[in-house]
């Protein structure tokens, strides 16, 4: 897997976990809607399951898409 | 050209001052509309310290509650007492608040959410009302009911050993209906969500594994704030 292959996957999987965060936040703090909204899929509790999960891979992939983006050279041979 | 520039500056001068005096005077008149005419209809105001201690206010809380603000008649209300008890008893307003002493503490109510408050709690001790009702040697857990479904547990050895307290009043002014009006539970070093707001029904039980609303959906059944959120 190249370089490019590896960066649209973090690029793509940052914005899964971007999303999951905001929605999962707004599942705890505005549950009543959100609960309504995915017919009681997530209500609070899953929502703050997920909140506290969605963190850590959410800041590694961050971190990852950073160093792609800004820094393309440190992982490409020859350059 | 000179003097027509200097008659429209003039204008313009003049428009400002009247609009300053214009808004004065609309501003003594506001004044003088909220100007007290008799001290007992102000509204009550909390209070922001306690013995040193700085308060955060009633209205710092966030909603949360699972069907919205709920407002009680407080002519229609009754708090009942049942399950394994000796008596079942239900009480009025009246009867829970000028029935019994009233004890005040400063306590800190935090949210799985984030965010917590810290008030002076002023109420009834539950063991009180426990006691009138006589708790029966098998009772160990204490359900609470709430009059929009919302329940919680806990243990009587917590209810009783910490003198917990069935508040009527925060930052000495009475519960809003917002804030659980007529009774919330201040379950001191639990989570927010076993401080349950308009309490109906205090029922004994001898099943441990009954849980709340909240706990039913993975939240912590002892609520502790020391330990995990979720069981």
């Amino acid at each position: 897997m190249n370089v490019r292959a590896v960066s649209r996957v973090v690029h793509w999987a940052l914005l899964v976990f971007a999303l999951l965060t905001v929605v999962s936040g707004l599942g705890i703090t505005e549950f009543r809607t959100v609960t309504e909204l995915t017919f009681g899929l997530l209500n609070k509790a899953t929502a703050n399951r997920l909140h506290l999960w969605c963190w850590i891979p959410f800041v590694v992939l961050l971190v990852a898409h950073v160093l792609l983006t800004a820094r393309p050279g440190w992982f490409r041979r020859g350059r | 050209m000179r003097q027509h520039a200097i008659r429209r500056v003039s204008l313009s001068l003049s428009f400002v001052v009247l609009l300053i005096v214009t808004g004065s005077i609309g501003g003594s008149t506001q004044q003088a509309e909220a100007a007290p005419v008799d001290g007992a209809d102000l509204p009550p105001v909390e209070i922001r310290e306690y013995e040193g201690q700085d308060l955060s206010s009633i209205n710092d809380f966030h909603e949360n509650s699972i069907k919205g603000p709920q407002h009680v008649d407080v002519s229609q209300y009754t708090l009942r007492i049942t399950g394994l008890v000796d008596n079942e008893l239900s009480y009025s307003y009246d009867d829970v608040v000028n029935g019994h002493d009233t004890y005040r503490k400063v306590v800190t109510l935090s949210c799985v959410e984030g965010w917590d408050v810290t008030l002076l709690w002023e109420g009834v001790l539950v063991k009180d009302l426990l006691n009138e009702a006589g708790v029966r040697p098998e009772a160990s857990i204490v359900i609470f009911k709430a009059v929009d479904g919302y329940s919680t547990t806990l243990p009587i050895e917590y209810i009783v050993g910490n003198d917990i307290l069935l508040a009527h009043r925060m930052n000495g002014v009475t519960l809003p209906p917002e804030r659980g009006f007529p009774f919330q539970l201040v379950a001191e070093s639990k989570w927010g969500y076993k401080w349950i707001k308009w309490v109906t029904e205090i029922e004994l039980s001898n099943n441990p594994d009954i849980k709340g609303y909240w706990e039913y959906y993975g939240y912590s059944q002892s609520g502790d704030l020391d330990k995990p959120t979720f069981d």
